[in-house]
C-alpha cells in the first residue's frame, strides 16, 4: 500500500521541531535577547500538548488507503496545523508578557518586552504546509474538483489571514516593529518596486537590442556575451563604489554641455562605422581590428551617457509618477491600473475564443486598452517630469545632477541594476533566437515573409519562452541586489536590512526581508502569468494542449 | 512555366553549385529534380523564389525574369513546402495555411473559406484541425498541412523539396496519391526535389536527373528508364530500371477480356488501376497462371496472363527500336 511519504515527512518535521527546538522567544524590549520557551513548556492549558500530538497524527493517515478520504484527512489536518502553531504561541505569549517581569528575573531591564517567533514556529510552519500539501496532491491524484483543491489548500491561510487582520497576531515582534514603521515600510517597497521596474524597463530595452545583435551579427555575438558576462562577476558593492565618483563628475556637469558632447561622438561614432564599411573589404588583419575596436569605443560614449541619464531621470520621474499625491496623477494611475486588467482580461478571452469575428474584435480591444495603458503612462511620466522639473529656470543652466544624475542615492543603484540585469536579457535572447528551427525561418522566407514580418510573427513568438524567462531570472535576481543599493543611500528595503544588522535586530531585518521575498515570489508568479498570456499555447511547455 | 537559361549559382569559396543548367518546366506538369546529394537540384530549386540569387544566367517565371519581381511578391506567388515541413509551432493550422493569403491582404471572411476549402482538400476536417495546433497531429498530418499551406494563395507554380520526406513509407505512398488526385484538379507548375528515384518516376511528368551541378538528362519517366542517357543516370536509376517501367503502365491496357471462373471471396485479384509491376507481383505469386482483374467496385474485367504481357512488352520493345 502507497504510503503518502510526503506526509510523513511534514508530520515528522513538524513533531520533531515542536518537542526539541524552542517555540517563541520572550525579550525584555526591542535590543536584548530573549528567553526561548518550548511548546510542552507553557503551562496552563492542555491546548499545548494536543498541537503536539496534532503534528504527530499525519503518521497514521500517511498509512491509510490513498484516496480522497486520506487527502480530506491530511489537508484538513495541515491547515489546523498551520493555524494553531501561530495562534497559540500568540495566545501564550499574552500571559508570557504579562509575567515578564517574574520569569526574567529581577535585574534585567523590562521596556516594551517583545515576543519573538522561534525555530519551532518557523519549521513548524514547513511542517504543517508539507502535510497540507500531501493532502492536496492526494486530492488531486483523486480526481477532486479544483474548486474543492483550492480551498483545501488556501483555507488555513485564508483563515491566518482574518486572525492577522483581526489583530489575534500582533503580538509578535515583527507585526510590533510594522506597527512602529509601518509608513516607512510603504515608502521604502515603492522605492524598491521602481528600482526593479526601472531598470528592467531600460534593461529589457538595451538587453534585447543587444541579444539581437548578437544573433544578427556572429561575429560580435561572442564579444557581446563575454562582455555582460563580466558585468555579472563584478560584486554589487564593488559596482556600486566604481560608479561613485564618475557619476558625481557628471553630475556637475551641464545638461546642455553634455548633450553636445553626446551629438558629437554619435556623430563620430556613425562616421567610423561608415569608414569602417567603406574600408572593411580593403583592410586586413590588425587594422580592420583597430578600426572595429574604435568604432566600439566611439559607440559606447553615447550608449552609456544615455543609458545613466535616462536610468537615472526615469527612476526620479517615475517615482514622483506612482508616490505623488497630485489629483490628476493619482487618476492616472487608475487609469493605468484599470487598462492594464481590461487588456490582461481581454487577451485571456481573446486567446480562448476560436478565429472569427468575434475573436477579432476582442483583439482589437485588447490593442485599444494596451494604447490606453501606454498613454496613461506616458502622460504620468510627463506630468511628473514637469513636477520634477518644475524649479528650473532655464536649459542652459540645467545641470545633470538636477537631471537626478548622482555619486550616491538612486542613480547609481539603478544604472548599476540595470547592468545586472542584462546577462540574463541578452542571453536569453540570444538563446531563444538561435534555438529557433531553421527550418520554420526558412518557410516564412520561402513563403514571402519580409525580414521585419518575419521577426515579429516568427522568431520573436518562438523566442518568447525563452525570453520571458531571462526577464523572470533577472527581475528576481535584482530584488535581491536592490537590497544592497541602501549603502550608498539609495533607500529601498535594504533600509531595515541594514539597519537591523547594525542594532542586532531581528526583526527590523525581518521587516525589511519578508517583503523583498514575498516581492520576488510576486514578481515571478506575475511574469509566469504574463508568459501564459503571452505564449501561444502551441510552444507551451506543458502537455495541456496535447490531452484535450 | 518556369525556364532556366544557363543558369549558374556559384556559392562563396568556388564551389559551383549549379552549372549552366537549362531546364524548363512546362505549365501544369511536375518536374522532379533528382541526383545524389550535393548535386544541386534544392540549390536549382531555391534559385526560382531568389531564396539564394544566381550567380549569372536567368529565371522566367511565367515569362518574367524573376529577378524584375520584388522577392518578397515573387515568393508569394510560388506555392513552398519543405522537407521539415517547417509549420510555424506557435500558430494553430488554420493560421498556418492563413499565413500567405493574410501577407497579400486578403479579407479575413475570404482567408476562413480558403482555409476550410484547402483543409477540406488534402483530407482534414476543418471543423477537427483547424484551431489545433501542429504538435498534436500526426506526421502524415503535419505534411498534410504543409501542402496545404504552400497552395494557401492559390500559386500557379509551386516548389516543393522532398514534402513527403519525413514520414514512413505507407503514410508516403497516400500522400503521394492524394498529392497526385489534387493535381490532376489544380495542374500547377511543379518543381518538386527528391533523392527517391521511385517518387520520382510515381509523381513526374518529367524527370531532371543532375550530377555536380550539371543536368544529365531531363526525360518523361518512361525514356528515362528505358534510355539512361549513360552509366550515372543507369546505376542511379537501378538495376531494375525494366521492373520500375512496368510501375508506369497500368493493368487496364494490357488486360485480356474476363474468360474463366470469377475469383473465390478472399482470393487474389488484381484491381484494374493497378500497376503491370503489381500484376506480375500477382503473377508470381500464382505461379504464372491466370490472375484475375477487377474494377473499382470489386467485379471481374478481365483477366491478366503472362502471354498478355510478353506481347505488350513485344509491342513497346519494337517501337522503342524503330
Amino acid at each position: 500500500m502507497p504510503v503518502n511519504r510526503v506526509a510523513v515527512l511534514g508530520s515528522l518535521i513538524a513533531g520533531l521541531s515542536l518537542f526539541f527546538l524552542p517555540l517563541v522567544e520572550l525579550k525584555p524590549n526591542r535590543l536584548a535577547s530573549g528567553t526561548p520557551f518550548y511548546l510542552l513548556q507553557l503551562e496552563g492549558d492542555l491546548r499545548y500538548p494536543v498541537l503536539f500530538v496534532l503534528a504527530l497524527v499525519p503518521l497514521v493517515l500517511a498509512l491509510r488507503p490513498p484516496d480522497a478520504v486520506r487527502g480530506t484527512l491530511l489537508a484538513g489536518v495541515g491547515n489546523a496545523l498551520l493555524f494553531l502553531t501561530l495562534y497559540l504561541p500568540a495566545v501564550a505569549g499574552e500571559a508570557l508578557l504579562l509575567d515578564a517581569a517574574a520569569i526574567l528575573g529581577e535585574g534585567v531591564r523590562i521596556s516594551n518586552p517583545r515576543l519573538l517567533p522561534s525555530a519551532a514556529l518557523a519549521l513548524g510552519l514547513f511542517g504543517s504546509y508539507t502535510v497540507l500539501y500531501a493532502g492536496v496532491r492526494d486530492l488531486a491524484a483523486a480526481g477532486v474538483g479544483r474548486g474543492a483543491r483550492a480551498l483545501a489548500a488556501w483555507g488555513g491561510l485564508a483563515l491566518v489571514l482574518l486572525a492577522a487582520l483581526a489583530g489575534r497576531f500582533d503580538i509578535y515582534s515583527i507585526l510590533v516593529e510594522f506597527d512602529v514603521r509601518g509608513q516607512q515600510l510603504a515608502q521604502r517597497t515603492v522605492e524598491h518596486v521602481m528600482f526593479v521596474a526601472v531598470a528592467l524597463a531600460i534593461g529589457l530595452v538595451l538587453g534585447v537590442g543587444l541579444g539581437l545583435w548578437a544573433h544578427r551579427d556572429r561575429r560580435v555575438s561572442p564579444v557581446i556575451l563575454y562582455l555582460v558576462g563580466i558585468i555579472q562577476t563584478i560584486p554589487s558593492l564593488a559596482l556600486f563604489g566604481v560608479l561613485l565618483v564618475p557619476l558625481a563628475r557628471l553630475g556637475d556637469q551641464r545638461a546642455m554641455a553634455v548633450a553636445v558632447v553626446f551629438a558629437l561622438t554619435l556623430v563620430a561614432a556613425a562616421a567610423a562605422l561608415a569608414l569602417f564599411r567603406w574600408l572593411a573589404p580593403r583592410l586586413r588583419g590588425a587594422g580592420r581590428q583597430v578600426l572595429l575596436l574604435a568604432v566600439a569605443l566611439l559607440t559606447a560614449v553615447p550608449v552609456a551617457l544615455l543609458t545613466v541619464v535616462l536610468a537615472s531621470y526615469l527612476f526620479r520621474v517615475s517615482f514622483i509618477a506612482f508616490t505623488s499625491p497630485v489629483a490628476t496623477l493619482a487618476q492616472l494611475r487608475t487609469l493605468m491600473l484599470v487598462t492594464l486588467l481590461a487588456a490582461v482580461v481581454l487577451q485571456v478571452l481573446a486567446r480562448r475564443q476560436r478565429p472569427g469575428v468575434a475573436r477579432s474584435w476582442l483583439v482589437r480591444a485588447t490593442w485599444l486598452a494596451s494604447a490606453g495603458l501606454v498613454v496613461a503612462l506616458v502622460s504620468a511620466l510627463v506630468l511628473a517630469s514637469q513636477l520634477f522639473l518644475a524649479r528650473v529656470e532655464s536649459v542652459s543652466t540645467l545641470t545633470v545632477r538636477e537631471l537626478g544624475v548622482s555619486g550616491i542615492g538612486p542613480a547609481p543603484a539603478v544604472i548599476a541594476l540595470t547592468l545586472y540585469s542584462l546577462l540574463p536579457l541578452v542571453r536569453n535572447t540570444y538563446a531563444g533566437l538561435v534555438n529557433v528551427d531553421p527550418a520554420v525561418i526558412d518557410a516564412g522566407r520561402g513563403m514571402g515573409m519580409s525580414a521585419p514580418q518575419r521577426f515579429m510573427q516568427i522568431e520573436l513568438p518562438l523566442a518568447l519562452p525563452v525570453i520571458m524567462a531571462g526577464v523572470r531570472n533577472a527581475s528576481v535576481a535584482l530584488v535581491g541586489i536592490a537590497a544592497i543599493a541602501t549603502v550608498i543611500g539609495a533607500g529601498g528595503l535594504g533600509d531595515f536590512i541594514l539597519g537591523g544588522i547594525i542594532n542586532t535586530s531581528i526583526d527590523q531585518i525581518l521587516l525589511g526581508a519578508l517583503p523583498a521575498v514575498l516581492l520576488a515570489v510576486f514578481l515571478d508568479a506575475v511574469l509566469r502569468g504574463g508568459e501564459g498570456i503571452l505564449v501561444s499555447p502551441g510552444i507551451r511547455a506543458s502537455d495541456e494542449v496535447a490531452a484535450s | 512555366m518556369i525556364e532556366f537559361e544557363r543558369v549558374v549559382k556559384d556559392f562563396a569559396g568556388g564551389v559551383r553549385a549549379v552549372d549552366t543548367l537549362d531546364l524548363i518546366v512546362e505549365k501544369g506538369e511536375i518536374s522532379v529534380l533528382i541526383g545524389p546529394s550535393g548535386c544541386g537540384k534544392t540549390t536549382s530549386m531555391r534559385l526560382v523564389n531568389r531564396l539564394i540569387p544566381l550567380t549569372s544566367g536567368r529565371i522566367t517565371v511565367e515569362g518574367r525574369d524573376n529577378r524584375e519581381i520584388a522577392p518578397e511578391d515573387l515568393r508569394r506567388k510560388i506555392g513552398y513546402a519543405i522537407q521539415q515541413i517547417g509549420l510555424f509551432p506557435h500558430m494553430t493550422v488554420g493560421q498556418n495555411v492563413a499565413v500567405v493569403p493574410r501577407l497579400l491582404g486578403w479579407e479575413e471572411t475570404r482567408v476562413a473559406k480558403r482555409v476550410d476549402a484547402l483543409l477540406e482538400l488534402v483530407g482534414l476536417d476543418p471543423d477537427i484541425h483547424r484551431d489545433v495546433y501542429p504538435r498534436q497531429l500526426s506526421g502524415g498530418q503535419q505534411q498534410r498541412v504543409g501542402v496545404a499551406r504552400a497552395l494557401g494563395a492559390d500559386p500557379p507554380i509551386m516548389l516543393m523539396d522532398e514534402p513527403f520526406g519525413a514520414v514512413d513509407p505507407i503514410t508516403r505512398a497516400v500522400l503521394q496519391d492524394e498529392f497526385l488526385q489534387i493535381q490532376a484538379t489544380i495542374a500547377k507548375t511543379v518543381v518538386f526535389v527528391t533523392h527517391d528515384i521511385d517518387e520520382a518516376i510515381k509523381m513526374g511528368d518529367r524527370i531532371a536527373v543532375m550530377r555536380e551541378g550539371k543536368l544529365v538528362q531531363y526525360d518523361t519517366p518512361q525514356d528515362l528508364l528505358a534510355r539512361p542517357a549513360d552509366e550515372f543516370v543507369r546505376a542511379f536509376v537501378g538495376a531494375d530500371r525494366e521492373l520500375k517501367r512496368l510501375g508506369l503502365v497500368r493493368v487496364r491496357d494490357v488486360m485480356s477480356a474476363p474468360g474463366g471462373e470469377p475469383p473465390e471471396p478472399g482470393e487474389d485479384a488484381v484491381p484494374e488501376h493497378a500497376s503491370v509491376r503489381d500484376a506480375l507481383s500477382a503473377l508470381v505469386g500464382r505461379a504464372f497462371g491466370e490472375t484475375p482483374v477487377v474494377d473499382a467496385d470489386g467485379r471481374v474485367c478481365g483477366v491478366i496472363t503472362l502471354e498478355a504481357l510478353r506481347a505488350a512488352l513485344r509491342r513497346e520493345v519494337e517501337e522503342r527500336a524503330s
